[in-house]
């Protein structure tokens, strides 16, 4: 007996030992709590930052195993290089990193050279100019003066965000109108700050335009033809705009795509597929005449969630016209909320900017890096617009008139 | 290691006895991971339920061989917390499970402790899913207070099935085990148990995809009550 209890003893206290091994985690920190200077921190802080945070690894084929181990003895050489022009070298090492990645909101800003020179790089924008419909947006003239004066009634309404600065696409621009010998309404705007400049509580110019296209909305609801919202060199803002201005024009709640949040470090830690939701706000009318929308491939983000929403609109009378977007859907959010997106490094000086879910569209399609493509496509023409021939809007026009 | 120094003593099989039952219980799991580096989110326990039928060998009057056919269910919690509040995910994992052990006893006839000491095998069969988040593509139009995010986004609920994600999860788990109860003979034949036993799984539920992954085990208590009869008069 005394062997057997020496045995089970033994028995018992390897037992007991294996189970209560604490687990020791490497948990990396979140890149902002990377406080050196080092190279070899920059890059750990960063290559963590995008393997816990980036949202669109389902669909992406980067192999971020393979640029860690082939990109972290370059930053460590870096450190033990003291010759002039690291930094640069640096963003050059960032440029080959981030190239392949699909997330169209993906973007990098790094302030160096003890802040005075920032670097900036955008794989997306960079993957569109290699685009072979790529083209220069149409300047903002063509929406502010040659459409009003040449394709709407007299009436019409615009406004500009900075009236001192009216050519820069940086500037809120909306025009409101009717389509000249039609009973079209026509909307223009460059940028999704409808809503914040609507409910401001002077009476700025954007507010009129907008508040002129709502009285053409409510007064002209069973006279109006249709709708077309240009929204060609849009690259997107606000999300509250969507119901704005397309909850605006239904009384129902429906579903234009999906969206799926991650829910933990893993690259593949996702939740729920979640439906997005045009809602209708407390204004709504129930638009039944055709709506068209315009869009070029400058159209991003916010404009690209409009133009899915304009194709699932309830009446079955949505229609895209133009050429296939920029390829950016999901927004941008602080990931402490949202468990993935951006996120800053670098003691701060740097940051990264990136989608924080992944979403797909009504159809079950991800668009992500490649665009909505519009039911009708017509590609820009810079020969036809110069000799006055706008063939998108001709052909949004027609599209209206079909559908009614 | 066990079972060959088990295997090592000369046993008299004066007492063998081959038994069979049927077990039930709750089962009380533990996720162990680590996520400190996401604010406000935490893993918690959660309670399930297993059904166990034991095959048990004894050698004599304080040394068995057991082999159980066994449904558990490990299940935790994701939630968030202060500002996040309400944001939480329930996942009921249920797994088809094969503990082998080695069945130490002492006490009387009638009423005996015992120490089970093994190891398990368990295969992930399937799960589900239920939550609710803050849908950001979902905004409340009038915003009436800002205590959580709930007051502007409305929530998603879900309850859907788990799909198993071929390059991430691993439907196998392995694992040591301990367990402490009783056994009171109820008849010469039938017996009642009560056992307590804890799992310690060895095998992360994930495959190795990346790099920095943080491994997810599973550690489960478990308490069950059981009744079992021998199979010697039936097999004589």
């Amino acid at each position: 007996m005394s062997r057997f209890c020496k045995l089970l003893f033994t028995v018992i206290s390897i037992s007991a030992l294996l189970m209560q091994c604490k687990r020791d985690f490497d948990t990396p920190a979140r890149p902002e709590d990377y406080h050196g200077t080092s190279y070899k921190e920059i890059f750990e802080s960063f290559w963590n930052g995008v393997n816990n945070n980036y949202a669109m690894w389902a669909i992406d084929s980067t192999d971020w195993d393979k640029i860690y181990d082939q990109y972290k003895p370059l930053f460590d050489k870096l450190d033990i290089d003291s010759t002039a022009g690291r930094d640069s070298v640096a963003n050059q090492y960032f440029e080959e990193m981030l190239n392949g990645f699909v997330d169209g909101h993906l973007w990098l800003e790094r302030k160096y050279g003890n802040d005075s020179a920032t670097f900036f790089y955008w794989p997306g924008a960079e993957r569109l100019k290699k685009r072979p419909d790529y083209h220069e947006p149409i300047p903002l003239a063509h929406f502010q003066n040659t459409i009003p004066a040449q394709h709407l009634e007299p009436g019409y309404k615009s406004g500009y965000e900075k009236p001192t600065d009216p050519n820069s696409y940086d500037s809120t621009f909306v025009v409101s109108g009717t389509i000249k010998g039609t009973s079209i309404l026509y909307l223009y705007f460059n940028s999704f700050q409808l809503d914040s400049y609507f409910n401001q509580t002077d009476s700025n110019q954007v507010k009129l335009a907008l508040q002129h296209h709502i009285d053409q909305l409510n007064s002209h609801l069973n006279t109006a033809d249709g709708l077309i919202i240009d929204v060609r060199g849009n690259g997107g803002g606000n999300s509250t705009d969507l119901n704005f201005l397309i909850g605006r024009l239904t009384k129902e709640k429906y579903i234009y795509g999906y969206a799926q949040y991650k829910n933990g470090n893993g690259r593949l830690d996702y939740g729920p597929w979640v439906p997005t939701y045009v809602s209708p706000i407390s204004q709504s009318i129930s638009f039944e005449k055709p709506i068209a929308l315009i869009c070029d491939i400058h159209s991003g983000s916010m404009t690209e969630i409009t133009t899915l929403a304009v194709k699932a609109f309830p009446t079955g009378k949505g229609v895209v016209v133009g050429e296939q977007t920029f390829g950016r859907y999901s927004g941008i959010y602080d990931n402490i909320t949202t468990g993935a997106g951006q996120f800053k490094f670098e003691n701060g000086k740097s940051s990264l900017s990136m989608a924080y879910n992944m979403f797909k569209a009504f159809d079950g399609n991800i668009y992500e890096g490649k665009g909505t493509p519009p039911d009708v496509l017509v590609p820009y023409d810079s020969i036809a617009l110069e000799n006055g021939h706008d063939l998108q809007l001709d052909k949004a026009i027609e599209q209206v008139k079909q559908l009614n | 290691m066990l079972f060959s120094c088990l295997l090592a003593f000369k046993f008299t099989c004066i007492h063998a006895q081959l038994k069979t039952g049927v077990s039930a219980g709750i089962s009380r799991n533990y996720l162990e991971t680590d996520i400190t580096n996401r604010p406000f989110t935490n893993y918690h326990p959660k309670s399930g339920f297993l059904i166990s039928v034991p095959v048990k060998y004894s050698f004599n009057n304080w040394l068995a061989a057991e082999i159980d056919l066994e449904y558990m269910q490990k299940n935790w919690e994701l939630s968030r917390s202060g500002y996040y509040s309400g944001v939480y995910e329930k996942a009921t994992n249920h797994y088809i499970q094969l503990p082998l052990l080695a069945n130490f006893s002492f006490g009387s006839t009638h009423l005996k402790g015992f120490l089970n000491l093994g190891a398990y095998a368990a295969y992930w069969g399937w799960g589900n899913r239920k939550g609710q988040l803050a849908n950001m593509d979902d905004m409340i139009e009038s915003i009436q207070s800002d205590n959580t995010m709930f007051d502007y986004y409305f929530p998603y609920r879900y309850n859907e099935a788990y799909q198993f994600n071929r390059t991430r999860d691993r439907r196998m788990e392995w694992g040591t085990l301990i367990g402490l109860g009783l056994e009171y003979a109820i008849t010469e034949n039938t017996y009642l148990t009560l056992e307590g036993r804890y799992l310690y799984a060895l095998s992360d539920q994930q495959k190795k995809y990346m790099y920095r992954q943080i491994p997810r085990y599973n550690e489960t208590y478990s308490l069950r009550v059981g009744v079992s009869t021998s199979l010697n008069n039936i097999l004589k």
